[in-house]
């Protein structure tokens, strides 16, 4: 079935020119994969992807008709499977607007079109970024860029249009599950300026409209998360290599709020959810893991995965696309025993006094993180406590996702 | 006799009277044979009158007398009477204090549910709301598909939105 998955991207990316290693006047891979990102800020164009992933157990090959305009506008209209077929979301770059034919229901919703690439910068510490030569894509000469992870990890592979910057077919894999992802454009054409009125949306007649739009709060610190939502969240303890926090926040469904913990490793995200278990239950079904003691439920949901445990009365969900192992860090390093022996053994460390830890703490850094910060300072003349905290707040990119 | 003393005196011998009164009926009887006269009269009387057995209503008397009162009353007294004699049957008695009770398990137990309920509830969406929500926070990060993101939105949409959603790659082994 990977093999399948393999071909599938292998057939579509037509008439390869493989090993072309050296090229001439080129930027560096990671400026090529930089421009690509926001490639799509500057063109229009209107094209057909076909997506292949895993559904459950089984792979699902997706249909859409994709198209943008400059900067932030998509209009994706789903052609098949048969249970998506007719499907529309456009997306104006604000708010998102699902309409789903099949039950006549228009679905209010945030934007999905802005991106971040400021988000790259920490790829060169945990990625190989390669250029491995130049292929053709839809007949279309196209940059091969491949980010391989310096741990375990994901490996992607990026086809990336040597004329626009558009990124035209990737692939996505693992030692785990191999090639899990592929995407490629079939067919693809730019315009100079597709009509406006292609990215507007207004709900069918008689159509029922849901909101879904409730937006949660963002915020760094974990003391803060607490006021919000009422309880204590845990910080974690560890983190999978080349992971680091990237600010939290609280998401709501109703009168069901969560606390989320966000991290990266500047191309793998995962969300770390945490609630009440007296306000959530486990959901149904899922498949049982087992941690030492702990037992845990894995729920797959198309290419992305849900862990959820449970300890010391609070639920705790790690979702994200990445091997088990790297959910598994997290399952490890949510546990509250032992925090305050080590906050006194990092505070011995590193000459730091204990609130000073508490403090990192409290902004989510891991205790390897502490006494890795707490090593640079010594090379270095010994700044105040706040400057301290201060670095610390910058190196690991505190500022909380904007949606 | 004014009528005067001779009701100061009627609450004198009924222990009624102030403490001036009281002063005031004592210098009466010392200095007036006639007030002393009439409160021996009054005394002997009430005596008798104690002595007298005590007789009970008939049976029904006072059931009878309110139960034409309701007549006159109107509806509202007419239902207290009702209650009344819903209460007399031991049947009905078991049966209202049953529904008492069941009350009052409803007002006390009844939020206890309410929050097991509303647990469930979550728990049953539970894995579409974490997907939806990581699938928002990671629309920011460079190397995601919108296309495919868009797949997972619209997904946990229809079922947070209550619809039935089509079939999810979790439900398999649900």
């Amino acid at each position: 079935m990977r093999r399948w998955l393999g071909l599938a991207l292998v057939l579509l990316v037509a008439q390869s020119t493989p090993g072309a290693s050296v090229l001439p006047g080129l930027t560096s891979p990671l400026g090529i994969l930089k421009d690509a990102i926001s490639a799509p800020e500057t063109l229009d164009y209107e094209g057909t992807k076909v997506i292949v992933t895993y559904r459950g157990k089984n792979l699902e090959a997706i249909t859409v008709a994709e198209l943008h305009k400059r900067p932030y506008a998509y209009r994706m209209e789903y052609l098949s499977p048969e249970g998506i077929a007719g499907r529309i979301l456009v997306d104006t770059g604000e708010e998102s607007w699902h309409y789903e034919p099949s039950v006549h229901l228009v679905v209010r919703g945030p934007s999905l079109g802005r991106r971040n690439p400021e988000e790259l910068n920490a790829l060169p510490e945990n990625y190989h970024v390669r250029l491995l030569g130049i292929e053709r894509v839809i007949g279309r000469p196209a940059y091969l860029i491949d980010l391989v992870p310096k741990a375990e990890g994901v490996q992607r592979r990026f086809w990336i249009d040597r004329a626009t910057g558009l990124i035209l077919a990737w692939q996505e894999s693992d030692a785990e599950r191999g090639v899990f992802f592929a995407s490629t454009f079939t067919r693809i054409a730019f315009a100079r300026d597709l009509p406006v009125a292609m990215f507007r949306f207004r709900p069918p007649a008689r159509a029922r409209v849901v909101d879904l739009r409730a937006e949660g709060v963002r915020l760094v610190r974990l003391s803060e998360l607490a006021q919000r939502a009422g309880f204590r969240p845990v910080a974690v303890a560890e983190l999978p290599p080349g992971y680091r926090y990237q600010g939290g926040g609280i998401s709501r469904f109703g009168g069901l709020g969560a606390v989320v913990l966000r991290y990266g490793d500047g191309a793998s995200a995962v969300s770390l959810f945490q609630v009440p278990a007296r306000r959530m239950a486990f959901p149904p079904g899922g498949e049982v893991v087992r941690f030492d003691e702990l037992g845990a439920r894995l729920y797959p949901f198309g290419y992305f995965r849900v862990l959820m445990w449970e300890r010391g009365g609070i639920l705790f969900a790690a979702v994200g696309s990445v091997p088990l192992a790297t959910l598994a860090a997290f399952v490890r390093g949510t546990d509250p025993s032992g925090e305050e022996q080590r906050v006194t053994a990092a505070a011995r460390a590193t000459g730091l006094p204990r609130d000073g830890i508490l403090l990192l703490r409290d902004r989510g850094a891991t205790f390897e993180e502490i006494l890795r910060t707490s090593a640079d300072r010594r090379v270095k003349p010994p700044p105040s406590l706040v400057e301290v905290v201060e670095r610390f707040h910058d190196q690991i990119r505190l500022e909380g996702p904007q949606r | 006799m004014r009528p005067h003393i001779e009701r100061l005196l009627s609450s004198f011998l009924d222990e009624e009277v102030t403490s001036e009164e009281r002063r005031e009926v004592e210098a009466l009887l010392r200095r007036d044979p006639e007030v002393r006269a009439l409160y021996e009269d009054l005394r002997r009387t009430r005596d008798l009158l104690r002595a007298l057995p005590e007789r009970s209503l008939p049976e029904g008397f006072v059931e009878e007398v309110l139960r034409r009162a309701s007549m006159e009353r109107g509806p509202g007294f007419r239902f207290l009477w009702t209650v009344r004699d819903l209460f007399r049957s031991v049947r009905a008695r078991t049966v209202l204090v049953a529904a008492a009770v069941c009350a009052l398990l409803v007002v006390g137990v009844g939020p206890l549910l309410r929050t097991e309920w509303e647990r469930l509830r979550a728990g049953e969406v539970g894995v579409e709301f974490v997907v939806r929500e990581h699938t928002v926070l990671v629309s920011r990060d460079p190397l995601t598909d919108r296309a495919y993101l868009g797949v997972v939105l619209t997904d946990t949409n229809l079922q947070l939105a209550g619809e039935h959603p089509r079939a999810q790659g979790q439900e398999a082994s649900r």
